[in-house]
């Protein structure tokens, strides 16, 4: 359902308006992609999505221009498979990548081992773009694989790239080194442990020059910073350098989310100065729910009135905030209720292109959402698991969501059910009082995964613990 | 000509505030803070006159005794956490006695802070924080002596449950002792140490860590330099062990000592938690093995003995101050963090929502050249511990801080007062809560069950008459003063169980009767009865926030 804050003052117009833009898309100039995903920000940290400390203008200025989601989700309850995710279109019962480690991984760059990197025959949105005549830009965390491997990004479709490959290198903010493609640049502002050079700044500037670059042409920029991410440090404390009453921490990380605020304002305002806007679709999101807190978040309630953090699998873990505007084909300030997660993204912006596939995705195109042609709609059960902590998997299905704890113990343990429209902060189980609901919760368990070569429940596999608890 | 006087008129006004702000700051009143643990009323000064205390009184006699005091919760850490941080239990979420300023409240500033903030030099001594000296919060004091516990002369190993049945011998200074002194087991069984006990220590007094303290403070009052000094004094006793030289004990043989009262059909007029509540021995012991082992009378002659001891300590610091001549300058404040149970509804100890629990002694005493106060005034108004923080604050005349939830008692002590409101509230768990005003104490349980009693023609509360029609009014109008408590949707009894229903987080089950366990969430091992209580309110969305079930 989309609720219309602007009505347009006149039908007619719009539907011209529509054709005219229609037809543009058939001529030669196909949209501006660009995806802006945070690391580890809550669904709550947003204004739009009620946080009350933090400020955000920027973001909540893309929203009352654009599109908001209340009941979207990420692909993953962690940063890598959220990733991987989003790259296939495949939910975590079938994408490559599940976990942060599995088996057949590479030892990472930070010396850990079981980094699974993205294989050839995984076809990625990026690949189908360049393809299609689009420069493909990644600025950020990667997470899909090491240097020298499959799942390089400049393997998996991207022209550019500039940022991590891995998560664990990418939460330091001032690394002795950054690549760009396949080269590590020196960042000699951080060498002998100084503090000059910020990488989230860095991505700032690159993603300006990225842009510069390329808005002539169709352009699909993929820009996962990793702020808010830990560790949390950043220059300056910004407008919470006085704030009374919070800790250091308390100012660093609402600085941190309050500074990639500023970053979606420079685009924004780039994207105006160019021209470009009205023809380009800004995507902005989070990798997962808010990172396991210490007490000094509480004051924030990232996580809104939902359960859980990072890691789980109730709303709190994998619920994010999901903007998408374009000027031009969204009605500005609207809210859907459309449920989907990440794995949407592949087939949406398919659709957005006007490009036919015959691919399988677990997601589904939300293009006519987005352009107020089609209503909300009951999709296909939406499907999570987690080899992390003691293994779960969950389903969302119309207003049911089904959960199903201690998978490396057993697959044959109690599924938890809640009704999200009546109890959306998961507080009451009523699996025993549904018990057709909770067949329909297994019959989606027993189909929506194929076992994978990289992760493995325990009780199945000898061997998979060393994986998972390294 | 007229301009000129005018800025004549305000240079002098500015001159002379200046001047009155100066000698303000100069005259800057010392404050002698005085905590004791677990003093019920048996204090002379509040009318009991079984109760040897004749420095306590002398002390009322020349200040404000406050006689319907209440603590805002019946229990140490809750109770000295509010008094500490200026908030009730409700706002800062500290229930139990699982707490650590640090880790639970690590922004709060506490009221010794404050007043280092605001020019003071603050001591401590003793129990102040609830815990041991780890739970101190670094801020707090300038200097602090430290706490040896109120066990010695003994120590926590002396009193290890697991020594004491069957009993044991402890040797001091040669002298022999058979723990535990009154022969009694321990009825908590689960606790490290036992501390149920009672009984006289002929050993100096020097090994008694309340004496150890009020050296440590009288001490300190030698080195008082230019600044304004907050010494804080906390005593140990008489929380248990009631261990005391053996003069105290002497002082109320046993032959003399009067028991409370329990009338025969007590529980009869109770709801259902009130008596799980009496029965359970959350803080202390079981009234039936006080009475099988013939120790009541011991038990009440060993608490009053540990109130005179605090009460012949409390006389030795006054002296000390008027030695040093610094009685003149110098406001005395004495309070409890909450009463104690002697057997009252067949109870021992605290963290009951009575009137035994809730109500405390508690001293206001001028400095003797402040002649702006009367002396010797017994205060009737209701007043809560809570306010301690924005009195203190005026007396210093220092800022108060936004968060503090008290009322300055300053208006009262200087009689302005016109309109007060008499009503005050103690939390004792979550969802449960007493409010208290002259008249009546209303007793509202987390199940949404309650007592009402008449204080004026019942002031042991034998007689519950929440249940009396013409009493609906008044009940009515007690229960607006029940906190909201907006972070939970829910408070549930299902029989033994006590369900929290959070808005936001899981479902929380604690067995009210479980041994030594029932302060945990056992929501996880019982996982089918949490989902029967979560289909009940799924399907019944329950109006009321507090009931209980009677069956699922």
């Amino acid at each position: 359902m989309i609720k219309e804050t602007n009505k347009p003052k006149c039908a007619l117009i719009v539907f011209t308006l529509m054709i005219f833009f229609f037809n543009m898309t058939f001529g030669q100039e196909k949209p501006n992609i660009i995806f802006i995903m945070a690391d580890d920000l809550g669904y709550a940290d947003i204004g739009v999505y009620g946080q009350k400390l933090i400020k955000t203008p920027n973001i909540d200025q893309l929203s009352a221009e654009g599109m908001r989601f209340t009941d979207y989700y990420s692909g993953a309850a962690v940063c890598a498979p959220a990733r991987s995710v989003l790259m296939t279109g495949l939910h975590t019962g079938h994408t490559r990548i599940r976990g942060n480690f599995g088996k057949g991984g590479v030892v990472g760059l930070a010396g850990k081992q079981g980094r699974v990197p993205i294989k050839e025959e995984d076809l990625t949105l990026a690949e189908v773009l360049q393809e299609n005549g689009y420069r493909t830009g990644m600025i950020g965390k990667w997470g899909l694989g090491e240097p020298n491997t499959s799942g390089e990004p400049n393997k998996k479709g991207f022209d550019y790239f500039y940022g991590f490959y891995n998560q664990r290198r990418a939460h330091s903010y001032y690394p002795d080194y950054i690549w760009e493609n396949t080269n590590k640049v020196k960042l000699h502002g951080n060498e002998n442990e100084q503090n000059h050079q910020y990488t989230h700044n860095l991505f700032a500037d690159e993603s300006m020059n990225f842009i510069d670059r390329n808005y002539q042409k169709p352009f699909f920029l993929y820009l996962p910073v990793c702020i808010p991410h830990s560790r949390y440090e950043l220059p300056d404390n910004g407008i919470y350098t006085h704030k009374k009453g919070w800790t250091d921490l308390q100012k660093k990380y609402a600085a941190m989310v309050t500074r990639l605020d500023e970053t979606i304002g420079r685009i924004m305002n780039r994207l105006e100065a160019l021209g470009i806007a009205d023809n380009t679709y800004i995507f902005f999101t989070s990798d997962n729910g808010p990172a396991e807190i210490v007490n000094d978040w509480e004051i924030f309630n990232s996580n809104g009135i939902y359960k859980g953090m990072k890691r789980d699998p109730y709303e709190g873990g994998i619920r994010v905030p999901f903007i998408v505007r374009h000027p031009k084909k969204i009605t500005p300030g609207s809210i859907s209720d459309q449920v989907g997660y990440f794995a949407d993204f592949f087939p949406t912006i398919l659709e957005l292109i006007g490009l036919k596939s015959d691919e399988i995705f677990d997601g589904n195109s939300i293009a006519g959402v987005l352009h107020g042609t089609k209503k909300s709609t009951d999709v296909p059960p939406l499907y999570w698991e987690f080899y992390e902590k003691d293994g779960w998997r969950a389903t969302r299905f119309g207003k049911w969501k089904a959960i199903q704890n201690n998978l490396h113990q057993s697959h044959q343990g109690p599924i938890e059910l809640y009704d999200l429209y009546r109890d959306p902060a998961e507080t009451f189980d009523i699996s025993q009082s549904h018990p057709q609901l909770v067949e329909k919760a297994k019959k989606i368990f027993k189909t929506a995964s194929v076992p994978s070569e990289h992760y493995f429940w325990k009780f199945q596999q000898r061997g998979a613990t060393d994986i998972y608890n390294n | 000509m007229k301009v000129k006087s005018i800025i004549f008129f305000f240079s002098s006004l500015l001159i002379f505030s200046c001047n009155l702000s100066i000698t303000n700051n100069q005259k800057k009143p010392n404050i002698v803070f005085i905590s004791i643990d677990d003093l019920n009323d048996w204090v002379g000064f509040l009318g009991y006159k079984k109760a040897i205390t004749p420095n306590m009184d002398r002390l009322a006699e020349n200040g404000f005794s406050f006689t319907n005091a209440h603590c805002p919760a019946p229990i140490c850490g809750p109770s000295r956490t509010a008094i500490l941080s200026g908030m009730y239990p409700v706002t800062s979420g500290v229930y139990d006695n699982n707490i650590k300023f640090s880790r639970d409240l690590p922004n709060v500033i506490t009221l010794p802070e404050h007043f280092r903030k605001n020019g003071y030099k603050v001591y401590g001594v003793g129990k102040l924080f609830h815990g041991g000296v780890s739970n101190v919060p670094e801020a707090a004091f300038d200097e602090y002596g430290g706490r040896i516990g109120s066990a010695a002369p003994f120590n926590s190993s002396d009193l290890h449950n697991s020594k004491q049945n069957p009993n044991h011998e402890v040797t001091i200074l040669g002298k022999k002792f058979q723990l535990p002194l009154n022969g009694m087991p321990a009825d908590r069984y689960w606790n490290k140490a036992h501390t149920f006990d009672w009984g006289a220590v002929d050993l100096p007094d020097s090994l008694f860590s309340d004496r150890v303290s009020v050296d440590w403070a009288i001490d300190r009052l030698d080195k008082i330099k230019n600044k304004p000094f907050f010494l804080t004094l906390g005593f140990e006793r008489p929380h248990q062990p009631l261990f005391n030289p053996k003069r105290f004990h002497e002082m109320y043989p046993l032959d003399k000592v009067s028991l409370p009262e329990i009338p025969i059909d007590d529980f009869q007029d109770l709801p259902y938690r009130a008596k799980q509540l009496a029965l359970y021995p959350k803080t202390s012991g079981r009234h039936e093995t006080v009475v099988k082992y013939g120790q009541w009378e011991n038990a009440v002659s060993s608490y009053l003995a540990s109130v005179s001891f605090v009460d012949e300590l409390v006389g030795d610091v006054v002296n000390a101050l008027e030695k040093r001549d610094l009685m003149e300058n110098t406001w005395i404040v004495l309070w409890s963090d909450h009463g104690w149970h002697l057997g009252e509804k067949s109870h021992w100890g605290k963290a009951t929502g009575w009137f035994r629990s809730t109500r405390v002694p508690f001293l206001l005493v001028p400095p003797k050249g402040n002649t702006q106060f009367k002396r010797a005034v017994n205060v009737n108004n209701m007043v809560n511990l809570l306010d301690l923080a924005p009195t203190m604050a005026d007396i210093a005349g220092i800022p108060k801080k936004k968060s503090w939830e008290g009322r300055s008692l300053m208006p009262i002590l200087k009689q302005e007062v016109k309109v007060w409101n008499e009503v005050t509230l103690t939390t004792f768990s979550i969802g449960s809560h007493s409010i208290s005003t002259p008249d009546w104490q209303m007793i509202s349980y987390y199940d949404g069950s309650y007592e009402l009693y008449d204080l004026t023609n019942d002031p042991d509360q034998f007689n519950n008459i929440a249940d009396q029609p013409q009493m609906n009014d008044v009940i009515n109008q007690l229960k607006k003063h029940i906190p909201e408590e907006p972070n939970w949707n829910y408070f549930i009894r299902y029989g033994d169980y006590k369900v929290l229903v959070p808005k936001k987080g899981s479902i929380q089950v604690f067995n009210q009767i479980l041994e030594g366990k029932n302060d945990k969430d056992i929501a996880d091992e019982i996982p089918e009865l949490v989902k029967k209580i979560s289909t009940y309110i799924y399907d019944n969305q329950p109006k009321k926030k507090k009931f209980s079930i009677d069956s699922l």
